[in-house]
């Protein structure tokens, strides 16, 4: 939620000469029977599907500034002005690792799905592992859902705290009705609450005002996906502007080192809408939800006598049926330029449905946040929170994971409050601040910061921060028991290694010492450094318990029980670049490094082999040179190339992989062609032998069509 | 096309996808016609302003002494509101000359400005910034509280998020500018008027 706390970040951007923002669409002038005509069209097509449709486009944008370009004095004098978010900030003057990815860059990225677009932000770690599993992390610990770091869409998580990461199969929103996606790295806590561990990602949709008229997006692969989405933007008066989208999309299988088709492919059609009204000069209402349904292959493994006879694992294709539903309701009132409260309600609930297991997930959640500027050096805000999460799981198949209890509730309640104080204005700023968060599974969690800021002159700044941040103990950590493997044992009797959920687990500690400088000499050129010293405690770790003898499921086989336990701790030491140049009005580069160095280690006593190798299975060099150029206003080039490091814990070959996207406008239509992956025709990113589905991902060329009506 | 093996389930979630349409169809509101919608965003407003201001002042023609033939508009404290004129100032003239933007600081000497745009500067360096341009050609606008007789020549007010602006028309001429009566009669306030 970009108004958490009040802060919301806009780009420093030298970029937006290039290209200007985007805004509403130029006049929609259709009757009803027309528009219920595109929407029928709009209907048939998502059913013959492989269309899918979203939307935007850059002319629009271009007939909006030429508008206010040519508007007079007298006109100009009656134009209600918006600016953006009352302490919204630049990012050169936040003390945070920011890095924000606009609109335009999304679109210019190439990328079909939200975790693609996260490949261009420095220091963060992004992994497909398969075609509907991504891995995405911020300064370590590349697991598999990335459970230090926390992900939210509008002010609604989306990181599943009973499994503590983010399913991104199921977070495929319309990448065209995203305004800006803020990524922080470091620990976010103080503001938003426990799994703010190594960093916070905040997408942030457009207003429906900015999603005007209609848009049509049809795009088709040679070997990854094919997908279609459509959306209409209205208004009822002048106070309320809606859209409506729906989105279609289908993902063909990845396949093994050899080429062969693996069991992954999926899909997913979904549909929301977005409201936003204007009661009055004070109050504004937000209302959205989503709605959508899927299908994903997969598979399961389960121990069985078969298993027990072959020492191995039985593995079975199992595939799932996705389902998902969220509302969202958001008042906002607005004191004065210095004053504002909002209040937000959400519901989620997603389910899966696989061979052996029904799982559901609920959440309600409620939010209140009060913000306000005292005399003109301390700009406070303070809130509090209540979230409910259930989850259910239903096992249907003996011998797979099981849940112990197989219903399990949380309530977790939180208050927060962060003051920025200007020492000197413009010159230093000190933000303090604190969450306190208790639950009923772990206890209460203080997660305090504290941030200084200096900017000698309008060209330098200068950033420090200390903070303590916690991940909270999963559901799933505490509850669920899993085979993890079998394998012969010394006197030809097979063994099971079997991982118990701990009930008592505690959560994850971090303080973390970061310091940050940004420099932009001129309007062309940018350079931002970041850097940080990270110390963890009670790092979750796997304790052997003594083995025994089961009979059942037969023949008699040896159990190495494991639990999870807190025994590992240790260190991270990171740097992370960003450097923009504009060698001139058409072209502009992006560079980006990052670097990571980790070690951890075990608390003495501990058994732990596995997590400690794991855990650290992150690439300790990573970067990115991203050219934008503008070949005449209608044409645009991209191309991107990127390295990523070897994982030496997962005998992953590090690699080297380029993107490349032309895109041509004409009139309302935008035709693009995307390369992705292009110096190899498949590639192995991530290979944890956690017993998934490890894919190669596959060199593909696809071709977009987008349409505003 | 895309080469998509076929899953069993397919058609009944292309069925599931109608639905969905269907559910948001239904629930369609009698949309309206749109108007255009009269707000935007204040940085590029305020874009469009300096343009204008430009067009309503004369300036002497020894102000355009050098070489280039440009006309500079200065943009100090306020990079939104440069990178918004940037955009739109392409293609447009000033005084029969092509529109220049300049991001500036304090340590840049403002001689070459035609006008100067200050924005959120702090006091003592925006102080200094108006002392300096009171020896150039700089028609300076800034974006004024309390306006008055040692501030700028043009004062920009955000007024219950209208745009609105005064005039210190004494201090332009000085200055050797001559502001049209059209400026001086749209403006909410005008001082040390002859």
């Amino acid at each position: 939620m970009c108004t958490r706390l009040g802060v919301s970040y806009r780009m420093f951007d030298a970029e937006s000469c290039l290209r200007p923002r985007k805004v509403e669409s130029p006049n929609f002038v259709k009757s009803l029977i027309l528009k219920g005509f595109t929407i029928a069209v709009l209907v048939s097509l998502v059913l013959s599907s492989r269309v899918v449709v979203a939307a935007p486009s850059g002319e629009q944008t271009d007939s909006k500034h030429q508008a206010i370009g040519d508007m007079s004095l007298e006109q100009l004098l009656d134009v209600k002005v918006t600016s953006a978010a009352k302490h919204e900030e630049r990012v050169s003057n936040t003390a945070a690792a920011i890095y924000v990815i606009s609109q335009d860059d999304i679109r210019r990225s190439g990328a079909t799905s939200l975790p693609e677009v996260l490949r261009t932000v420095p220091g963060l770690t992004v992994e497909r592992m398969n075609a509907s599993t991504w891995v995405v992390s911020a300064r370590g610990f590349a697991d598999q859902r990335g459970n230090k770091l926390l992900v939210l869409m509008d002010g609604r998580t989306l990181y599943d705290a009973f499994s503590s990461g983010v399913y991104w199969d199921i977070q495929n929103p319309l990448l065209d009705d995203i305004e800006r996606i803020e990524v922080i790295r470091g620990p976010g806590g103080a503001l938003w609450g426990a799994n703010a561990v190594n960093g916070v990602i905040n997408i942030i949709s457009k207003r429906a005002k900015d999603t005007q008229g209609a848009l049509i997006v049809a795009e088709a692969g040679i070997t990854d996906k094919g997908a279609g989405a459509a959306r209409y933007g209205g208004h009822i008066g002048d106070k309320v502007q809606y859209r409506l989208y729906s989105k279609y999309s289908r993902t063909t299988p990845l396949v093994d080192a050899f080429g062969k088709e693996q069991p992954d492919g999926w899909n997913l059609g979904r549909g929301g809408f977005r409201a936003d009204a204007q009661l009055n000069s004070r109050d504004s209402l937000t209302l959205q939800g989503d709605l959508l349904r899927g299908r994903e292959d997969g598979i399961d493994k389960a121990l069985d006598s078969a298993a027990v006879e072959l020492a191995a694992l039985t593995q079975f294709d199992s595939p799932s049926a996705l389902r998902g539903q969220n509302l969202l309701a958001r008042w906002t009132r607005t004191f004065s330029k210095s004053s504002d409260l909002s209040l937000q309600f959400y519901v989620d609930n997603t389910t899966r449905n696989s061979l052996t297991l029904d799982s559901d997930n609920r959440t309600y959640d409620l939010d209140f946040q009060m913000h306000r500027l005292y005399g003109s050096r301390n700009n406070i805000v303070w809130g509090s929170g209540f979230r409910f999460n259930r989850s259910l799981n239903h096992v249907l198949a003996s011998g797979a994971s099981s849940f112990n209890p197989d219903h399990y509730s949380t309530y977790l309640g939180n208050g927060f409050v962060q003051d920025e104080i200007s020492l000197f204005p413009d010159r230093l700023r000190l933000t303090v601040g604190t969450k306190i968060e208790g639950n009923n599974f772990s206890g209460a969690n203080v997660q305090p910061t504290a941030r200084v800021l200096w900017t000698p002159n309008q060209k330098n700044s200068l950033w420090a921060a200390v903070s303590r941040a916690v991940r909270t103990p999963s559901g799933l950590e505490r509850s669920r028991q899993a085979e993890v493997a079998a394998f012969p044992g010394d006197d030809g009797i097979t063994n099971v290694i079997r991982l118990n959920g701990n009930p008592n687990l505690r959560p994850e500690n971090l303080i973390a010492y970061e310091f940050g400088y940004r420099i932009q000499p001129n309007h062309k050129v940018s350079f931002d450094l970041a850097t940080f010293y990270n110390h963890y405690t009670n790092l979750r770790s796997e304790e052997n318990l003594t083995p025994f003898l089961e009979t059942v499921p037969g023949p008699t086989h040896l159990v190495i029980p494991a639990i999870y336990g807190n025994n590992l701790y240790g260190k991270s030491f990171g740097a992370e670049i960003a450097t923009t140049w504009m060698p001139t009005k058409a072209w502009k580069l992006l560079a980006t490094y990052s670097w990571l160095d980790m070690s951890l280690k075990a608390r003495a006593g501990s058994t732990d082999s596995r997590f400690i190798e794991d855990e650290t299975s992150t690439p300790r060099h990573q970067a990115s040179v991203h050219s934008s150029y503008n070949l005449t206003r209608q044409i645009e080039s991209d191309t991107s190339i990127r390295f990523v490091d070897r994982l030496v814990e997962q005998d992953t070959p590090g690699y080297t992989e380029l993107n490349s996207r032309l895109s041509w406008r004409v009139a309302q239509m935008e035709f693009s062609l995307v390369g992705q992956n292009l110096l190899r025709a498949r590639q192995l990113e991530y290979n944890q032998p956690d017993g998934n589905i490890h894919s190669w991902v596959r060199r593909n060329i696809y071709g977009q069509i987008r349409w505003a009506l | 096309m895309i080469r998509v093996s076929k899953s069993p389930n397919a058609a009944k979630h292309r069925f599931c996808a109608a639905h969905i349409l269907l559910a948001i169809v239904v629930s369609l509101p009698g949309a309206t016609a749109s108007a255009q919608m009269r707000s935007a965003d204040e940085d590029q407003v305020k874009a469009a302003f300096l343009l204008n201001f430009g067009k309503f002042v004369e300036w002497p023609a020894t102000a355009f002494a050098d070489q280039t033939g440009l006309f500079r508009i200065c943009v100090s404290g306020a990079t939104d509101v440069a990178n918004a004129l940037g955009v739109l100032a392409i293609g447009q003239k000033l005084n029969g000359r092509a529109v220049s933007v300049m991001p500036i600081d304090h340590h840049q000497p403002l001689k070459q400005c035609h006008m100067l745009f200050i924005g959120n500067v702090p006091g003592k360096e925006r102080k200094s910034l108006l002392a300096e341009a009171k020896g150039t050609y700089a028609f300076t606008v800034a974006e004024e509280k309390d306006f008055t007789d040692e501030g700028s020549m043009l004062g920009l007010v955000n007024t219950d998020n209208r745009l609105s602006f005064e005039i210190n028309q004494q201090l332009a001429e000085e200055a050797g500018l001559k502001v049209s009566s059209k400026l001086l009669s749209l403006a909410k306030i005008v001082r040390g008027r002859r």
